[in-house]
């Protein structure tokens, strides 16, 4: 069985890594641009949809859709086949980018709506404002207060997702046809083994446990004031 | 969304109960608190009254299997030819009502772990958050999946894994609303005075953690309809002949590529549903931070 959760455990850190990846990176990008825009009405509904609409995306209808749609057409993906990282890294690709997309809609949500938030925070920050009175030119506001500042909070959703990425992405595994943990899951849940059962849940927990460590220790790297608080 | 006490007269003649002023008039002036109460509306009236409505017998086979939408079947057959239009309709009800029943529970039973939080020796309330965090930490499908192992596939089994997807969240909230209530001057004075326990919290700490409590069930809501649309997408939670918008989606994906609107149209309205929820959600929510 240890044998079998290893094996699978590759599909999986892969999608979960290739996930993370287009979870943070579009998050990101759309909290900042929403957070900075904030101010202006017109732009601040527009961004709240287009959050609301990543939050609202089921993973089954978006999975689904894609699988359709490089099963009819001539696409550049894959469907059903997984071949090595190692030996064949753009037919990996070509399989891993699908699920991984499914698997961020929602993460991008959440990294977004978090992102904004903290903004928003910071921006109405009587320091930030000082600046904006001395005429600071406003890059140099968000290069010296902004990133700092909202990292940290950032840095704790990013974490839970990928640890919920790393628990096996069961649906869209199934979808796709993927062996990862998640549809090990599922069929040892079908077929009521629950020794492996309890093996899955324990690879979750740990990769959680693991996770949650990495994220600890960044945010000593963030900010100076966590690791001194700690070794006091 | 509101109970009675919030329109208008009642709350009048009763001042120090009227309900919070955001929740009053919901979504002045912001057209996507409307735009979610429309479709909300919408889809909950259907999912309710379909039964009298002109759509057909969801369990009755009348046409050809696994077709496409056509004119006398608007959003085509399933696989043992029953119109899908009533099956989508009884489904969304099915989905909304699942959803909403579970979040109830979660609602009533977070709130009353967080107010014994705010109140308990710090002991058990660290306790209770470290319980909370290690319910929080599992993946939502695991949770589900176990839930559904345990108990067997059902409509039980989705309701309590939504339970138990949604109420670490809604113990967090009650929790710091709670705390946050506690700590303010009515509260003491109110204690200081000698009232009671339970009238304290009848009377001071409800009706100020209702604003927080609503909002977070409409997240609540929209999460659990995601849940059920997962577990029973693989099987686990509503079975045959009882359908839901996750089951239709999970038997439409075995015949993608013969009629992909089986699928694509389940799909597309569970979208919708959680779209309602988390618009008016957040529409809620930006208004009790513009306060």
């Amino acid at each position: 069985m240890a044998g079998e959760i290893f094996g699978r455990a590759r599909v999986t850190i892969e999608l979960a890594v290739l996930g993370g990846l287009f979870t943070v990176v579009p998050g990101v990008a759309l909290g900042l641009l929403g957070g900075v825009s904030a101010r202006r009405r017109g732009s601040a509904t527009a961004t709240r949809l287009v959050n609301v609409l990543f939050l609202s995306l089921p993973e089954i209808l978006l999975g689904g859709l894609l699988v359709f749609v490089i099963t009819t057409y001539v696409v550049p993906f894959t469907v059903g086949v997984w071949p090595s990282l190692v030996d064949d890294p753009a037919g990996n690709l070509a399989a891993a980018v699908p699920p991984a997309l499914v698997l961020s809609t929602f993460g991008i949500g959440v990294v977004m709506a978090t992102t904004r938030r903290a903004v928003g925070t910071v921006l109405d920050e009587p320091y930030v404002r000082a600046t904006e009175i001395r005429g600071l030119p406003v890059l140099t506001t968000y290069r010296h207060h902004l990133w700092r500042n909202i990292a940290a909070p950032v840095l704790t959703v990013f974490g839970i997702y990928l640890a919920y990425l790393l628990g096996g992405a069961a649906i869209v595994e199934n979808l796709f046809a993927l062996n990862g943990l998640g549809s090990y899951l599922i069929n040892a849940a079908d077929q009521r083994d629950y020794p492996a059962v309890q093996g899955v849940v324990l690879a979750a927990a740990a990769a959680f446990v693991v996770i949650n460590m990495l994220i600890d220790v960044l945010y000593g790297v963030i900010d100076p004031r966590v690791g001194r608080r700690g070794a006091a | 969304m509101t109970d009675s006490s919030t329109t208008g007269a009642p709350a009048a003649a009763r001042p120090a109960r009227s309900a919070p002023r955001s929740l009053r008039i919901p979504f002045r002036g912001d057209p996507l608190g409307w735009l979610g109460l429309l479709l909300l509306v919408l889809l909950v009236g259907v999912g309710i009254l379909h039964p009298l409505l002109p759509l057909g017998d969801p369990l009755a086979s009348v046409g050809p299997r696994v077709a496409g939408p056509s004119a006398r079947f608007l959003l085509g057959t399933d696989e043992l030819g029953r119109s899908l239009l009533p099956r989508v309709a009884s489904a969304i009800g099915v989905t909304i009502v699942l959803s909403a029943i579970a979040v109830l529970v979660a609602t009533v039973v977070g709130v009353a772990i967080g107010c014994c939080a705010a109140y308990a020796s710090r002991r058990v309330d660290q306790l209770i958050t470290r319980v909370t965090d290690v319910l929080f930490s599992f993946p939502t499908i695991l949770i589900a999946v176990l839930v559904s192992v345990v108990l067997g596939p059902g409509r039980p089994a989705a309701i309590v894994a939504i339970v138990a997807v949604t109420l670490p969240t809604m113990i967090r909230v009650a929790r710091a609303e709670a705390l946050r209530i506690v700590e303010l001057d009515f509260v003491t004075s109110a204690e200081v005075a000698g009232a009671r326990l339970g009238w304290i919290v009848r009377r001071h700490l409800l009706p100020n953690m209702r604003e927080a409590v609503i909002v977070q069930c409409t997240y609540s809501i929209s999460l659990g309809m995601l849940v059920e649309g997962g577990i029973s997408f693989l099987g686990l939670g509503v079975q045959a002949p009882d359908t839901s918008l996750g089951a239709l989606v999970g038997a439409g994906r075995l015949y993608l590529t013969v009629a992909p609107s089986y699928l694509l149209i389940p799909g597309f309205v569970l979208g919708l549903a959680v779209l309602a929820f988390n618009l008016v959600g957040d529409s809620l929510r930006a208004q009790r931070r513009e306060q």
